[in-house]
């Protein structure tokens, strides 16, 4: 859901992954490996969505979302900003955030999760949570 | 959150957690997820072994399509998920489970904050969660929510200020205040009371008196005009969970999970007159402040003499947006009289203008 920003499609993403597992189990080294397989396949799967979403609404007039001037409180208006900016932030960055602070995955989870060296996920975390700040100050 | 020392871990990342949490955590998940999965796993292999998954999906697989995200903590199962909510309740099937206030969630990040910038002021701000009859949240200034099916299209949301007395707001939504405009009110039953209250993190929990007994529509309406009041007089709230004197509300729909606010076009009056208030007496030219969406934005407005409601005696309009909320000021120049200002907008599809909004004001 934080990487695709759509329940329907987070569901597809998921389910994809368990399908995908399910076919491959007898070609799983360890049982226990499955957790890290799954992580993988919904990051690839959630970058796979995002893309054909992209090709599809490019084509589409953008609408500013009502939620944003919903309330008079500022807070909730806030704490969207800073999804839209979850959302706007670089693929990886995003994904690095996601896992970190909403998955409380560690450096070594991520970066088997991602395929990339622990001192990338370093430098996407900072990166991403550095881009964040402004818009999470205002919430403190 | 698990401590790794080469990540960034200060109050500002565990706000951004706070928020993610709020966004995903008990979200509705489809019923079927796991069958579905089943049947497409099982489509062409003539596998029907699911052994191995039993003990994963049984924790797992409900989990992970609640979040979104293929997020099992250090291969764990979250043991303290919140409960699902919706904006939309589904007609009850069976006796709903009787909900305790021990099954409101706990948060393992930092309370939110109270906002401190131009949102309501309370005099309190209620945290632990537990179930109290004590007064918690009132304030000078903040917001209620009323029902009003002026155009016949069926009940929406209005809201008005009002002095909060108690618990967010509740106490005025549940009783429109006298003063306020004629075509406002509450579905609620006469009498009804908050026999207490609790906040726990992004979840409040009402314990009412009665609960309406009406159509859906309008069930549907009172639920969101305390979802909407609760939440607008205290954003960190983004759930309520409704009880009817300790127990899940009987209605004609079911409100045994946490509700969050439905979405606004579908729920909210689409044009609000916030200026002049009703009754006012205010001096030409007179200021008109709407809050709306329609067509290309525009929100046609209309003023017609108490006296002679038949005949338009000044008209204009506002733009707002389109697919979204927001405000837009005019004004108009009138002789002293009592008069109705009206407040429409059309759909695109043709002609016809929605009355959405009156005011009735005195120019002096």
């Amino acid at each position: 859901m934080l990487l695709v920003r759509d329940l329907a499609t987070a569901e597809e993403v998921v389910q994809d992954a368990f399908v995908g597992l399910y076919r491959r189990w007898d070609r799983l080294r360890d049982p226990q490996a499955a957790i890290g397989y799954l992580r993988t396949c919904v990051v690839n799967g959630s970058r796979s969505a995002l893309r054909h979403r992209g090709t599809v609404e490019r084509t589409m007039p953008r609408l500013r979302p009502a939620e944003a001037l919903d309330d008079p409180s500022s807070a909730v208006s806030t704490r969207r900003d800073v999804l839209e900016a979850l959302a706007a932030l670089p693929e990886r960055q995003r994904e690095v955030l996601v896992l970190r602070y909403y998955g409380d995955l560690s450096e070594a989870e991520i970066a088997e999760a991602l395929g990339v060296s622990r001192g990338a996920v370093k430098s996407y975390a900072s990166r991403g949570a550095e881009a964040l700040r402004p818009t999470l100050e205002s919430l403190r | 959150m698990t401590p790794d020392r080469d990540l960034p871990d200060d109050e500002v990342t565990r706000l951004l957690a706070q928020v993610m949490h709020d966004e995903v955590d008990g979200l509705p998940v489809s019923n079927d997820s796991l069958s579905r999965i089943q049947a497409r796993a099982a489509e062409g292999t003539g596998r029907a072994a699911w052994r191995w998954i039993t003990p994963l999906a049984a924790a797992a697989v409900v989990a992970l399509v609640a979040t979104g995200v293929v997020l099992l903590p250090h291969g764990g199962s979250r043991t303290s998920a919140p409960p699902a909510s919706s904006s939309l309740p589904t007609r009850p099937t069976t006796a709903p489970p009787q909900p305790t206030p021990s099954s409101t969630p706990t948060r393992s990040t930092s309370p939110e904050p109270t906002p401190t910038n131009s949102g309501p002021t309370h005099s309190s701000t209620p945290s632990d969660g537990a179930l109290s009859s004590a007064c918690i949240g009132a304030g000078d200034r903040g917001y209620a929510y009323y029902v009003s099916d002026l155009n016949g299209l069926g009940p929406r949301l209005y809201r008005a200020i009002v002095r909060t007395s108690c618990h967010l707001g509740i106490e005025e939504a549940l009783t429109v205040p006298a003063g306020k405009d004629a075509d406002y009110t509450s579905p609620w039953p006469a009498g009804t009371k908050v026999i207490a209250m609790g906040v726990s993190g992004y979840l409040a929990t009402v314990n009412l008196s009665a609960f309406p007994q009406t159509t859906p529509e309008e069930e549907l309406a009172a639920v969101q005009q305390l979802v909407f009041t609760v939440t607008a007089n205290q954003p960190s709230i983004s759930r309520v969970r409704l009880l009817v004197n300790g127990q899940a509300p009987r209605g004609t729909l079911d409100w045994t999970a946490p509700v969050h606010r439905a979405p606004l076009l579908d729920t909210l009056s689409l044009v609000w007159i916030l200026t002049p208030g009703n009754g006012a007496t205010v001096t030409s030219p007179i200021s008109v402040r709407i809050y709306g969406t329609g067509y290309e934005g525009m929100i046609p407005l209309q003023i017609v003499n108490v006296a002679d409601p038949n005949t338009i005696v000044a008209s204009g309009s506002v733009v707002t947006q389109m697919g979204a909320f927001d405000e837009a000021t005019t004004t108009f120049d009138l002789p002293p009289g009592t008069y109705e200002l009206r407040a429409f907008n059309d759909s695109g599809a043709d002609d016809t203008l929605t009355l959405w909004d009156t005011r009735v004001f005195t120019v002096g």
